[in-house]
């Protein structure tokens, strides 16, 4: 009996962490393209490369920490809003990875101020879904 | 209604704040120069933490939370944790570091209570 309430507690501590994590990653993703988008242009290639690449590191830990959450808050993987968050982390994911290859050879400022702020609409509107548990789209 | 906006608009200031404080925090790193971070702390970090607050509360008051419910005590005396220990980062030439972590860790503690809401 002790047992099964041991391990009923570990599996809310842990339902808990992973939530904490998940929103501590997408405060993370957020942040990133916040300061990428400040810094977008041709004088900070480095460093908006090395940004770049964090968020590519950081987007699976996103999907994987909100897949974990998906049965324990009872949902499941058809639920609308879930299923417009995998599609627009694809759409945010697929974007750095062209980001990444583009960034020498796009020089215009204004053309990265406009990607970065559309990134940053993609997470705004993941955060709106998850927030009101429906989807935008 | 009300409610989901004024959540939104508290993931997405606190987007701001965290990342305030983070660039503030390397450019010290870098250059050593705490006037800088400084005015970003009265120019950007306070308003920022103000309007967190003040959503905050908004919140609590919609939903008809109680104040003594755990996760709130936890997240407000981490709030006021994070906010003392920044103060001393700034001003106290002494134990820069451990204030930091000190901040750093209270910042993680008061993301981990209001993303859990341990009842």
């Amino acid at each position: 009996m002790a047992i099964i309430i041991c391990i009923c507690l570990l599996d809310v501590m842990l339902t808990y962490f992973i939530k904490f994590l998940h929103v501590f990653i997408a405060l993370g993703l957020l942040g990133l393209t916040v300061v990428c988008f400040a810094l977008a242009g041709p004088h900070n290639l480095n460093k908006i490369l090395r940004i770049n690449k964090i968020l590519l590191i950081l987007t699976p830990f996103a999907l994987i920490t909100g897949t974990l959450l998906v049965y324990p808050k009872q949902y499941t993987f058809h639920t609308p809003w879930i299923m417009a968050a995998y599609g627009l982390l694809g759409v945010f994911c697929s974007a750095i990875i062209l980001a990444l290859f583009l960034q020498e050879k796009i020089a215009k400022r204004w053309v990265w101020k406009i990607i970065y702020f559309l990134l940053l609409g993609i997470l705004t509107m993941i955060v709106h879904d998850a927030v009101t548990k429906t989807s935008f789209l | 209604m009300l409610y989901f906006t004024f959540k939104i608009l508290h993931i997405l200031t606190a987007t701001l704040l965290l990342t305030s404080v983070g660039v503030g925090c390397y450019q010290w790193y870098l250059s050593k120069n705490k006037y800088l971070l400084q005015i970003q702390t009265w120019t950007r970090i306070i308003p920022l933490a103000l309007f967190q607050l003040l959503s905050g509360f908004t919140m609590i008051s919609l939903k008809q939370y109680s104040l003594s419910e755990i996760w709130i005590e936890a997240s407000l005396i981490s709030f006021l944790i994070a906010i003392g220990s920044w103060f001393s980062f700034l001003y106290f030439i002494r134990a820069q570091t451990f204030f930091l972590i000190v901040c750093g860790s209270a910042v993680l503690s008061m993301i981990f209570f209001m993303a859990s809401m341990v009842h």
